[in-house]
């Protein structure tokens, strides 16, 4: 994990990949982060991909955690912040595979976690002087809950499905221990503002991705806001986790 | 015996053979066994003994005592079934653990130049396949 340019003082850096079947735009994806963000270090999180991700991976000599089946999203980034916190990094960044998000503001990221003290750092795609696009459907749904987020966290909040994400020790600390199976980026931002965290916005620009398409398409943001609006509800409700985890519930 | 007693006798005393079968075969556990024999067995009781239905029928009021059973056998399932999702949430959760436990472990072991290739992809790994070829040959 910790190599020779750590050993030297200043903040350590993970670049925290997920990857379902993402073979194809993995090695730009790779290129791209390590060209913007030489300092970090990289781990790739194989969520049980069926193609050759792990093996791409591995021959462009990353780190890469294989989970041994699919566990979603949820799981998949979960397990990279285990490997964080066992690895005492000062900043995580979640990027996806797919090539949407930004490598080059990586940096622009992690700024408000290891300067301004932030637990965490979201990159909006509603903040940035060009505004992206998307479905309408899409763009309602990414409002309310965004609305909804807001209102239950207590913290402005634009674009809680971004899952560009950077990410403090604390935050970390929390999250590798409690973290939502699916469509976990809402909820995440209501669940960490009740543990009192302080939780920033950043203008981010994002792509098109290149292969791939996305989960939720058609109707479906309909039933996404639906589903994840009675989550978050449903978060308020929740105990404070009491350090204990695994056993009978 | 009326002929709806008998066959609810049977149903009954094949739920509890089935039940003593699992347990032979080490396929059930001690909880769920004894929930399922004492549901046999209130069965069989509550069929032989009608009067059991008709006093807590008039005890709750109740004018058609069948219904007290139907009510029964109904809430029965419910809790059946939350504690079914209790359980399935519980071991969905211990599973995940499990998996991101073992990635990390296995990243820990590459590290340190201990192992190669992922255990569980499909098909046999580089090494066995050579092997197989020369037992062909």
């Amino acid at each position: 994990m910790a190599e020779d340019r750590h050993t030297t003082v200043g903040p350590r850096g993970l670049v925290i990949i997920p990857a379902y079947n993402e073979a194809r735009s993995l090695p730009d994806v790779l290129r791209e982060v390590r060209a913007a963000a030489p300092g970090f270090d990289l781990l790739v999180v194989n969520d049980g991909s069926a193609d050759e991700t792990a093996e791409v991976v591995r021959s462009e000599g990353c780190a890469v955690l294989d989970l041994c089946f699919n566990l979603g999203i949820g799981g998949a980034v979960q397990a990279g912040f285990k490997y964080a916190v066992e690895g005492g990094y000062d900043v995580a960044v979640q990027v996806d595979g797919d090539g949407q998000h930004p490598a080059d503001q990586i940096g622009a990221l992690s700024r408000p976690i290891l300067e301004e003290g932030c637990d965490m750092a979201v990159g909006s795609r509603y903040l940035a002087p060009e505004r992206y696009e998307g479905g309408r459907l899409r763009r309602l749904g990414n409002a309310v809950l965004s609305r909804m987020c807001s209102l239950l966290s207590g913290q402005r909040v634009t674009d809680c499905t971004s899952g560009f994400r950077a990410y403090s020790p604390r935050a970390l600390a929390y999250l590798a221990h409690r973290y939502p199976a699916d469509y976990p980026e809402p909820e995440s931002i209501v669940l960490l503002a009740r543990q009192g965290m302080r939780i920033r916005e950043v203008p981010v620009k994002m792509r098109e991705r290149r292969y791939g398409r996305s989960s939720i398409t058609g109707v479906r943001p309909l039933y996404y806001m639906t589903k994840v609006g009675l989550a978050l509800a449903l978060d308020v409700i929740k105990e404070a986790p009491r350090g204990r985890e695994g056993g009978k519930a | 015996m009326r002929p709806i007693s008998a066959f609810v006798v049977f149903v009954a005393v094949v739920i509890a053979l089935v039940v003593v079968f699992y347990i032979r075969r080490w396929r059930l556990r001690e909880e769920y066994s004894l929930l399922w024999l004492f549901l046999s067995a209130a069965l069989i009781i509550l069929t032989i003994d009608q009067g059991v239905m008709e006093w807590a029928a008039d005890r709750l009021h109740v004018a058609y005592s069948p219904a007290v059973l139907f009510f029964l056998a109904l809430a029965f399932v419910a809790v059946m079934l939350f504690h079914y999702s209790l359980e399935i949430s519980r071991l969905s959760d211990q599973n995940k653990m499990l998996a991101q436990e073992m990635s990390l472990l296995r990243a820990k072991l590459e590290t340190s130049g201990l192992s190669a290739a992922s255990p569980w992809k499909a098909g046999p790994s580089k090494v066995d396949l050579s092997v197989a070829d020369d037992d062909a040959l």
